[in-house]
Order: structure tokens, then sequence, then C-alpha cells
């Protein structure tokens, strides 16, 4: 018998789901190797304790705001995709020949843009600038007590977030990088495409 | 599908129990019919699909990537996937089927993005994964005695570890035949290959696993 058959039909004696056919098939595998029976019975309790073990259904953390994050991104994306479609269309029936002759033009208007930018960069100054929270990052709190601020500072590349109302966080709450929850102080912070 | 139509609709939510294939108690609504709402552009229907399903989408990510904050991004853009390839959904398979096929899509993605970032790059995340509070307010607490206790957390302990020292395709393979409950042909439409591969990987993440749990 090929190894792959009788894979097969080691898996599906494990799962009681040989039909006679089979069992007659499997008979002669079992009759040579009496242990398998051992090993199954074994393997049943395995999977009694794998099933104990590993929960089939685990809410994510804060599963309102789950859904209303998603909404959120279901919005954002449909939104992109309404803007996209009209000068997309509008694209599409460009003459590539024009596209050709129009890319020096291109080219030296983003130069012209990027010149322009850093000469306002500069004129702007470099106090750190107060975001809304809610145009660009997220802060969620289900505490009604708990009040936020994003703080920006563009020139050092930094964020500051001001959490109000809050038991003090420790430095591992605050390590993980993209985002944290803490399931003792009922937030979630996510600041991964903020700015 | 017309989100802002939609939004209105949103006061349909109700009690949603979650089952493996959807079809859970005769007055629940069926997938099926949700999936039908959800093509009309109904948010509300897509919002109880999410709610009645974003537990097991997100236990299997959780098993899989071991990390909670990636694990909640990575549910949220498998719902924002499912959302937009709706409209293509044809119900040749389960809805929860093609829900765990996306899954797989986007943690596989995942591993290779992050296989690239890490490359020449040592994340501590990953040599001290059990620092890591596994769904720390969702886990379902059930009181028991402490020394009951802590023999259960040491069996789920050395479960999770054997896990892991499986290769991502066994143990997606187990994760979805005896964590998830499907059917054989249902984990290879989810991992897109033949049914002779899930045998042969069940078969040897079977042997592998009862290996590393000897003892227990």
């Amino acid at each position: 018998m090929k190894n792959d058959r009788k894979e097969e039909l080691l898996t599906r004696w494990m799962d009681d789901g040989l039909s006679d056919e089979e069992m007659k098939e499997f008979a002669p595998i079992l009759a040579s190797s009496p242990e398998l029976r051992e090993e199954r019975a074994r393997f049943l309790l395995l999977r009694e304790k794998l099933r104990d073990s590993v929960p089939r259904e685990v809410d994510p953390p804060f599963p309102d705001y789950f859904n209303s994050h998603l909404e959120k991104l279901v919005k954002a994306d449909q939104k992109a995709g309404e803007g996209i479609e009209g000068p997309a269309r509008g694209f599409a029936v460009f003459n590539r020949r024009w596209l050709w002759w129009m890319a020096p033009a291109v080219t030296c208007a983003v130069v012209f843009a990027f010149l322009l930018g850093m000469k306002s960069a500069k004129i702007g100054g470099s106090s750190p600038m107060l975001v809304d929270a809610a145009a660009g990052s997220e802060v969620y709190s289900p505490l009604p007590n708990v009040s936020t601020k994003v703080i920006v500072d563009r020139e050092s590349d930094s964020t500051l977030l001001v959490v109000e109302g809050l038991a003090p966080l420790s430095d591992s709450d605050l390590a993980v990088g993209a985002g944290f929850s803490d399931g003792h102080h009922g937030f979630y912070v996510n600041v991964k495409e903020t700015y | 599908m017309n989100f802002h139509r939609s939004i209105a609709s949103n006061l349909i939510k109700g009690p949603v129990p979650g089952d493996a294939g959807g079809e859970g108690a005769p007055d629940e609504i069926s997938d099926a019919e949700l999936v039908g709402r959800c093509k009309e552009g109904d948010y509300g229907a897509f919002d109880i699909l999410v709610t009645k399903h974003r537990g097991r989408v997100y236990a299997m990510i959780q098993n899989m990537v071991k990390n909670e904050a990636d694990s909640w991004d990575l549910a949220q853009e498998v719902f924002l996937k499912v959302w937009k390839a709706l409209p293509r959904f044809e119900a040749r398979a389960r809805f929860s089927t093609w829900m765990y096929r996306i899954t797989h899509n986007v943690v596989y993605d995942w591993m290779r993005k992050r296989k690239i970032d890490i490359a020449g790059d040592l994340d501590d995340n990953l040599l001290d994964r059990e620092a890591i509070a596994a769904g720390a307010l969702a886990t379902p607490a059930r009181v028991s005695r402490p020394d009951e206790a802590l023999s259960q957390g040491e069996t789920r302990a050395n479960i999770e570890n054997a896990l892991e020292k499986l290769s991502p395709e066994h143990r997606e393979t187990i994760l979805l035949r005896e964590v998830q409950g499907l059917e054989y042909k249902e984990i290879a439409d989810v991992m897109d290959c033949s049914l002779g591969t899930v045998m042969s990987r069940l078969f040897y993440a079977r042997k592998k696993l009862q290996t590393l749990l000897i003892n227990i």
C-alpha cells in the first residue's frame, strides 16, 4: 500500500471517519500494528486537552471599538474609492503619447512643489502642533471621564499623547509599538497610520 | 455597495450568538441572508456578520501570530477585505470557509512581510512570546481550585508551546481541524491545497504534537 493512502486511512481512522469499505482496507494495517489502538486512545485524549486549552472563539479586546473602527475603515476605503474613480476614469482615456510629453512638465511641477514646501516649512517655525484626535489619530476609551489630547511635533518627528483620568501607565504598556491595549484600564490607542 | 444608505439600518443589530457554520438557532439570521443584504449595501447586516464571526477570526489569528496588537489589526484587515470582496462571493462555499480563506491569506502575507522586516533586525517580541498577555480581558474566566488552575495552566502552556513548534502550515491545519472543526475539504479550500496535502499535514502534525506532548 502506498504511504499516502496509509496516512490518509490512519488520519481518517483517528477521526472515526472510515467507511465500511475503507475499514476493510485498513484492517490488515491494524492487525499488523496493534499499538495503533493505543496511539489512537492517546490522541483522543490529547485532542480533548487541546480543545480545552485552545479556545475556538476569543472576542477581540474592546469589541465595540473593533466594530466602530472597522466601520470607519470601510467608510474611508469607500471614500478613497469614490475619489479615485472619477479622475482614474478620465485618466484612462488619455492618449499615451500625451502622457509621454507631459512627463517632463510633471517632474518640474513636483520639484517646484518640493522647493516651495521646503521654503514654507522654514517660515512656519518649529512650535508643536496640537492635533484634534478625531481628525487623524484615534484615542479610544470606553471610560467617560477620560480625556485625550494628541500633540505632534513634526520637526522632531514625535508625538505626545496626553491621557487624563487614567491610572498611571507603566513603561511596559507603552512598549508595544504599533498600538497598545491594557485590560485593566480599558483603553486602546492606535497610532499606526496617523502621522 | 452604498455605505451611506446602509448606516441607517445599523439599528437592526440584535443578539448574535456564534456558531461554526453560521447556521445556529432557528431564529438567527443565516449567513447567506446577511451576505445577501450586505451585497445590497446594508452595512448593518455586515456589522452583524462581523459580530458573529470576529471571535473565531481573532482566535485563529491570535493562535497563528501570538501577538495581541497585531492580531487585532489583522482581524480588522480581514473584515475590511471581506467587505470589499463580498460582491464577488458566490456562495459555492460556506461564508465561514471563505472568511477563513481570507484570514489565511492575510496571516501569510503578514508572516512573509514580517520575515523580510526582521531579516536584519532582532525583534525581542519574537523571542519573548510568553510575556505577551494573550487576550487579557477577553479570555473567558472560570474559577478553579488553585491546584487545578495550576495544572490547567501548565497543560495550556505546554500545548501552546507545542503548537508553536509546529510549522505554520501544520499548526494551521491542526487549528482548523481540531479547534475550529472544519472538514478536510474545507481545510483544503482555506489553505488552497489538495485534499492529499491536508491529510498528510494532519497526519504529521498530529504525530509531532503527540511526540511533543507525550507527558501530558
